[in-house]
């Protein structure tokens, strides 16, 4: 190895020199490596068939210098000098191969064939001056000279090529044709140094096995560098030996090789990053600082920096590599000076001008004293840092340290330095090499350890750790390429055993700045690429099947927030051009779209949709398709209830568990994109079938008459689980409205699919109250159900039933506007229905209640019951209105008005409120038709009572008093139970009832003669009953409608009671209204009226005069067209007057209708009878006849009210009255009560005169 | 505080969208005709208290349930036919596809309202006062018609805007109701239901009202002509 280390003097000293002053030194990294994307090369090898794919087949790349620069070229060279490193027999394969290579340049190449021919032995010198002592590389340059040779002899390359291959052992043509086959050369470039520089580092890399490796670390471990690392050599070892799995001889064998071989170089690698607080040095008050370094070995190997200038603050950042050999002892050395050029005195006193301060003048003088006495010029030290390197821990540092300067306590400034020691090795072997360690040793690890899936994280064991380290420092690898060799290792091995994705989360993150920062090389951001190929299913996978890979635990929630965050992390960077991230046979179910398939957002959500898809598939899989095709639709929609169910369980899992992880570590709405994914499968699933099974509904069959049962409907399980799925698809939709309200799902719009189903809704809960109902009623007891109120318990069952009816409606929670407002009106008509289904129950349930019957007559009591029942029906009633206020509809009606317009609104809100009044208003009726029962009910009794009471009541007060305790009982139970406003009702169709029935007892007792008592006495109950029914001292009668029948029924009652004579008076009482109105309404030419008769009448003192004046206009009655008329005067009733009073009687005027009699009668009437309430003069006119009786020519009457006290008949008024003949007043109640009095003289006769007064 | 019996009609009222349905009940109600009114939304109601020709005293309301006749409402009117007791089919005189038409509108309500052969229903033809102009439905045709179905009808032609017939075809209605009821007072369950006690009285009353609506119905056949 010596030559070796000559030739990297000889590198670094030529370095020095090219440098001159503050040279940089040039890091081995800066030969930049440039990436030849190739054809060939965009073909990936197939991730998904389980098999991995080597990695070193993947990583297809070509190395290339990017400039022609010798000492670049030079020092790439030098890296891959330990990459030669490596067991002889393979060496001589890849030498081969390069040589193959070369040679098939040279085959390829001809028309530059001559500028490179010049290289050729120059390059081989290099190789052999630098390699020297390796006779593996000998050997290759050899081989390149005989190459070149064959190469150089025109037209004998093919003789050459052909002479070459037959000597080629297998191997290497193998790998030849490979190398060819990949189009590794193709022409392009042109300096073939550069081709067989990287061309080498390539077959390496192609060809490096375990073996290598295990050597290589095996080497290191023997050869460590580091503090502290040696003790525990031997138990690393055969931790090595276990980890790669080699048997014994071949371990001691290895190992022996790498005892032999030398220890490796060590560098110590310096960046010089900056400084501050800097002494000032120059006369300006600033300096011109520059560093310099060397190890306390070697003073003379002095590294400088740039020089700085005008500055207190440098910033430098160069790196330095210095070659240690004592690497315990040694310490490294930092000096800052301040630069100062050469100048003559006169240059110096020239810059007196930028002189700063009395300082700066003093530093002026000595610069100037100096340069004046020494005539020469130095550098001034500001101040040194002396590092041990022990203190380098393997690691590396990074560190500020103050500056010192003998003599000076005071700082001098601060220096920022990073040291790390390593050991010169070629990066992408390096890389390669801790790749395959790190793969070799997590394999172990994972075998050891076996933890679970997703739980590895990053930790290895102690002795892992320690190989991977030591083989970091001595590699000389960066934190970068470690971080990368990780990633891409991690990567790969995750196919296979998942690991923490926290872990690979914490990896990437360490790449990411360097990649943002284009520190990595393009092949090495290409092997990233790859590895974030590779993992890239996993993590799909992952998204796409959380559902079946993880439990909903805490720690798979960690985990895919870790996957996720990846992922987010990849999206910052650009993939390479042309690199597919997700090749199109990796992820068929990526969506269209989402080309050129590097999308990741996109991939992302193509995920979630997938694995949404096959979850909802999983769901239709497990579930029984028996269900679906089952024959019972009722089957069927139960079926599609449980896929409803599941999949909302799904999204409910999604929304509580993922939904903020996504969106926190994504920004992205992983439930909403599931749920677009359902809503799409559930459209296509459930609304056919809706849309069948509406079709289908037939309607209900009702009979709703309440002595027979209801029609049973058993097809109404149907209508029910399609309700069940109604619901469950508006718990499905409500989950995706409420969450992304602008959404247009196609699910949005379900209800329109139930239409037709919803009225078949409305006619199962009507059916079902109704069935209720009519059990309810079965049930119930008709006892209130506690003292506190007066209903039953089939009252509050209704009323529950209807709330019911509410419940379902509110759970219908029906969207469309104008249908809800027709549904609510059909709810509203559906309650009235079952309203006046209750109320007609209730009738027929206690139509039989309170009835006694006895041999001798049926018996009816108003009971408990029948108030209950009444009152079970009103509180029905009453429950409308509040009911129906509670289905919303001033929601529905302000909706309206926001949908249609304001008017339309306004008519919808007359329409349902008529309904609901019309309801209402059913329903009283109810309760006054089942009133009217019980009143017909109690008529019966009533009669009888009143009968009795009629015919016994001047000899025994008994009956009306059984009348009345009727009465009293029944009402004072019905009041106690009823409510006011019903006993009202009660009582008035009661009172309506009994005056129609004492109607008709008087025109039957009319019929049969009764006598006038019996009338008085029913006169005198129905006043007692008057009185009675009373309340509030509100009449009910007043109430009532007929209360004119009450008054003509009072007024019948009265006559009937009444004596003859008093029937009589009553007659020409009659007859004197009649006059009255024929007064009032003057028409001479009437048939009613026979005349005038002029009179004047007054009493004076106990007497009565009456001058009868003359008659005119009187009816003709003789054949002669004249009547014969005279007077007579009659006082009544007759009765009254019959003593006193002696008949008066005119003179006959014949042949006259204009009569003039002018007599004055006066008759004695005491005072008292003066006073006689409704007496009369009776002005008789009749026509004398001699042959016959005289015919009667008129009346007329004149009321004792209207007669006045006076003296003299001079001054009293004529009247004149109009002759009237009996005829309307025959009519009369009072003249058919004397009429129907055939049993009495009087009567008889009178009724007999009157009729034939009448006839003529 | 009504005592005396007053006995529901629900009369339901279809036809095609346009033909004056809405109108002609209004016009019954309200005696308003307004030009422009609006499409009904689902339903309309409205009650009228009819008096029976030549029975004053006797009281029937009439529930009259207007329904939508746009093809959206479809679903949501046809809740309604269930418990009707007289179905008035309308058309338009001017427009013989609304004639056409009732024949869907007589299915749909047998089927939905579940009711027999011996259902009344009044045919009523509207807006007779475009008879002279734009009459395209000849006056016998609804008879016909109705002979063709075999179903129990009256028919008439109306004017909402003129109020011509309006009121005679509720009365209509009211007639041919009391006269089937009459008939067959078992053949209609809700008839039943109204009336859940038929008294021998009402029977008495019915009877003598059906001999006037014998007359009316010859009235009805003197403007036929």
């Amino acid at each position: 190895m010596a030559g070796t280390e000559i030739g990297l003097w000889e590198y670094f000293k030529r370095l020095q020199e090219e440098g001159e002053q503050g040279a940089r030194s040039r890091h081995a990294d800066e030969c930049r490596v440039e990436r030849i994307a190739l054809l060939d090369q965009q073909q990936t090898v197939p991730f998904g068939d389980g098999e991995e794919a080597d990695e070193s087949d993947t990583v297809q790349l070509q190395v290339r210098q990017s400039d022609g620069e010798f000492f670049e070229k030079f020092g790439s060279v030098m890296r891959n000098r330990t990459s030669l490193m490596v067991s002889e027999s393979i060496d001589r394969e890849c030498a081969s191969s390069v040589a193959a290579e070369c040679s098939q340049e040279a085959e390829n190449s001809e028309a530059v064939e001559d500028s490179e021919e010049e290289h050729l032995p120059e390059e081989a010198e290099i190789f052999s001056r630098v390699l020297g002592s390796n006779s593996w590389t000998q050997r290759t340059c050899d081989l390149l000279h005989f190459e070149n040779r064959v190469a150089a002899a025109p037209g004998s390359g093919i003789d050459g090529a052909a002479a070459r291959r037959s000597t080629e052992p297998p191997t290497a043509r193998r790998r030849r044709s490979a190398v060819l086959r990949q189009g590794t050369i193709n022409g392009t470039f042109r300096g073939i140094k550069k081709e067989h520089m990287h061309l080498q580092t390539q077959a390496y890399l192609r060809n490096m096995t375990v073996e290598q490796l295990y050597a290589e670390v095996l080497y290191e471990t023997v050869h460590v560098i580091g503090f502290g690392a040696k003790e525990n050599q031997d138990e690393i070892l055969s931790f090595l030996k276990t980890a790669f799995k080699f048997d014994d001889e071949k371990h001691d064998m290895l190992l022996e090789e790498a005892r032999a071989k030398e220890a490796p170089d060590i560098l110590l690698n310096v960046e010089v990053i900056e400084a501050h607080e800097l002494h000032a040095k120059d006369c300006n008050g600033l300096s011109d600082p520059f560093c310099t370094l060397y190890l306390s070995n070697g003073p003379t190997q002095r590294y400088n920096t740039s020089v700085k200038t005008k500055t207190l603050k440098p910033t430098w950042e160069e790196h330095f590599s210095l070659p240690v050999e004592d690497p315990n002892n040694d310490v490294l050395v930092i000096e800052v000076w301040d630069f100062d050029p050469a100048e003559t005195v006169r240059e110096k006193l020239g810059k007196f001008s930028d002189v700063k301060g009395v300082k700066g003048f003093k530093k002026l003088f000595k610069e100037v004293a100096i340069t004046a006495s020494t005539g020469k010029h130095d550098n001034e030290l500001v101040g040194t840092v002396e590092i041990p390197l022990k203190e380098v821990v393997s690691g590396g540092v990074k560190l500020w340290r103050s500056l010192t300067k003998k003599g000076k306590s005071k700082s001098q400034g601060q220096v920022h330095l990073r040291l790390a020691l390593g050991a010169l090795k070629n990066v992408q072997v390096a890389t390669q090499e801790h790749r395959q360690l790190v793969r070799v040793l997590l394999k172990h690890d994972l075998e050891v350890t076996q933890p679970l899936p997703y739980k590895w994280s990053g930790r290895f064991l102690e002795l892992a750790d320690s190989v991977l380290n030591q083989h970091r420092i001595q590699t000389g690898l960066d934190e970068n390429h470690v971080q990368l060799a990780r990633w891409a290792e991690f990567c790969a091995v995750h196919i296979d055993h998942a690991l923490n994705f926290q872990l690979l989360g914490r990896t990437l993150e360490k790449l990411i700045r360097p990649i943002k920062d284009g520190v990595l090389s393009d092949e090495e951001a290409r092997v990233f690429w790859e590895a974030a190929r590779k993992l890239m299913p996993a993590c799909l996978t992952c998204i796409r099947k959380i559902r079946k890979l993880m439990p909903t635990d805490k720690d798979t929630l960690t985990q895919l927030e870790a996957l996720l965050s990846i992922l987010v992390q990849l999206t910052t960077l650009t993939p390479p051009k042309d690199f597919e991230l997700f090749p199109a046979n990796m992820f068929a179910w990526l969506s269209a779209s989402n080309e050129p398939h590097s999308d990741i957002h996109q991939s992302i959500q193509d995920a979630v949709r997938q694995g949404a898809k096959d979850w909802y598939d999983h769901i239709m899989e497990i579930n029984n398709d028996d269900d679906k095709k089952s024959d019972d639709q009722d089957i069927q929609l139960s079926y599609y209830i449980k896929i409803l169910s599941l999949l909302q369980s799904d999204l409910l899992k999604a929304i509580e568990y993922h939904d903020k992880i996504y969106s926190e570590v994504a920004q992205f709405e992983y439930t909403k994109v599931i749920y677009e994914v359902y809503d799409e499968r559930v459209f296509g699933l459930v609304e056919p079938v809706v849309q069948q099974t509406c079709k289908n509904l037939k309607p209900l069959r009702f009979n709703e008459d309440p002595t027979q049962g209801l029609y049973d409907n058993d097809d109404i399980t149907m209508g029910t689980s399609l309700f069940e799925l109604y619901i469950a698809l508006q718990r499905f939709v409500v989950m995706g409205k409420g969450r992304y309200l602008n959404e247009d799902y196609k699910c949005s719009k379900f209800h329109t699919w139930f239409v037709k189903g919803v009225a078949q809704w409305l006619d199962i809960a009507l059916y079902k109250a109704l069935k209720r109902i009519e059990k309810a009623v079965e049930l119930g007891n008709l006892q209130p159900i506690d003292e506190h109120v007066k209903f039953s318990s089939s009252a509050v069952d209704t009323l529950s039933i209807y709330y019911q009816i509410k419940v379902f409606w509110k759970q219908l929670n029906w969207p469309d506007v104008e249908s809800s407002y027709t549904f609510v009106a059909k709810i509203i008509d559906d309650i009235c229905r079952c309203s006046e289904f209750y109320a007609a129950k209730m009738s027929t349930r206690v139509a039989g209640l309170g009835e006694t019957e006895n041999a001798f007559s049926k018996k009816f009591e108003v009971t408990t019951e029948w108030c209950t029942a009444i009152n079970n029906i009103e509180y029905i009633r009453q429950a409308i209105h509040p009911f129906v206020l509670e289905l919303g509809l001033e929601n529905i009606l302000n909706s309206m008005a926001e949908f249609h317009s304001e008017s339309n609104a306004t008519q919808c809100r007359k329409t349902l409120q008529l309904v609901i009044d019309e309801a209402i208003d059913t329903v009283s009726n109810k309760i006054i038709d089942l009133i009217e029962i019980m009143a017909e009910k109690m008529i019966p009794s009533l009669h009888r009572f009143l009968v009795e009471a009629a015919e016994l009541l001047r000899q025994n007060n008994m009956s009306l008093d059984r009348l009345m305790d009727y009465l009293q009982k029944n009402f004072e139970t019905l009041h106690s139970h009823l409510s006011e406003e019903n006993f009202k009702r009660t009582l008035a169709i009661v009172w309506d009832k009994l005056t129609k029935q004492l109607q008709e007892l008087i025109d039957s007792s009319i019929e049969k003669r009764r006598p006038p008592s019996f009338f008085a006495n029913l006169s005198d109950a129905l006043g007692i009953m008057e009185g009675f029914f009373k309340y509030d001292e509100t009449e009910i009668a007043s109430l009532c409608e007929n209360s004119d029948l009450l008054a003509t029924t009072k007024a019948r009652l009265k006559m009937h009671s009444l004596d003859t004579s008093e029937l009589i008076q009553q007659y020409f009482l009659n007859r004197y209204e009649e006059q009255k109105l024929l007064t009032h309404t003057p028409s001479q030419n009437s048939e009613q009226c026979c005349g005038l008769l002029t009179v004047k009448c007054m009493f004076q003192d106990q007497y009565i005069k009456i001058e009868i004046l003359n008659g005119r206009n009187l009816r003709p009655t003789d054949s002669n067209g004249y009547c014969d008329s005279y007077v007579k005067v009659h006082l009544l009733p007759e009765e009254k007057f019959a003593g006193s009073v002696t008949k008066c009687k005119t003179k006959v005027h014949k042949k006259n209708l204009f009569p003039l009699y002018d007599e004055i009668f006066s008759m004695p009437i005491s005072e008292d009878l003066q006073r006689t309430e409704n007496a009369l003069i009776h002005f008789v006119v009749k026509d004398y006849e001699m042959l016959s009786s005289n015919e009667l020519v008129g009346e007329a009457f004149f009321p004792f009210s209207e007669v006045r006290f006076d003296s003299d008949l001079q001054n009293v008024a004529q009247f004149h009255l109009p002759l009237t003949r009996p005829s309307s007043a025959l009519e009369g109640e009072a003249f058919m009560a004397l009429e129907h009095r055939q049993g009495d003289k009087m009567a008889r006769d009178f009724v007999k005169k009157e009729r034939t007064r009448e006839s003529h | 505080m009504a005592s005396c019996s007053n006995r529901l009609l629900k009369l339901v009222i279809l036809g095609d969208m346009g033909v004056g349905k809405t109108c002609l009940m209004r016009r019954l109600i309200y005696d308003q005709f307004d030009v422009n009114s609006f499409p009904t939304i689902g339903v309309e109601f409205l009650t009228k208290e009819i008096h029976p020709e030549g029975a004053e005293h006797e009281t029937f309301t009439l529930q009259i349930w207007d329904t939508a006749g746009q093809e959206k409402f479809h679903s949501l009117r046809t809740p309604f036919y269930r418990g009707a007791d007289v179905c008035m089919l309308t058309y338009s005189i001017a427009d013989r596809n609304t004639f056409y038409d009732l024949q869907y509108w007589l299915k749909e309500f047998i089927f939905h309202a579940g009711v027999g052969a011996n259902f009344p229903y009044i045919i009523v033809g509207t807006k007779l006062d475009l008879a002279d102009e734009l009459r395209d439905v000849p006056a016998n045709w609804a008879e016909e018609w109705c002979q063709a179905k075999g179903i129990k009808a009256i028919c008439l032609e109306t004017s909402s805007k003129t109020r011509t017939n309006v009121d005679e075809a509720f009365h209509a209605a009211l007639t041919i109701w009391i006269q089937n009821s009459a008939q067959s007072p078992t053949s209609n369950l809700d008839f039943s239901f109204r009336q859940f006690e038929l008294r021998s009285e009402d029977l008495v009353k019915i009877n003598r009202r059906q001999e006037l609506e014998e007359r009316q119905r010859r009235n009805y056949c003197c403007w036929k002509m």
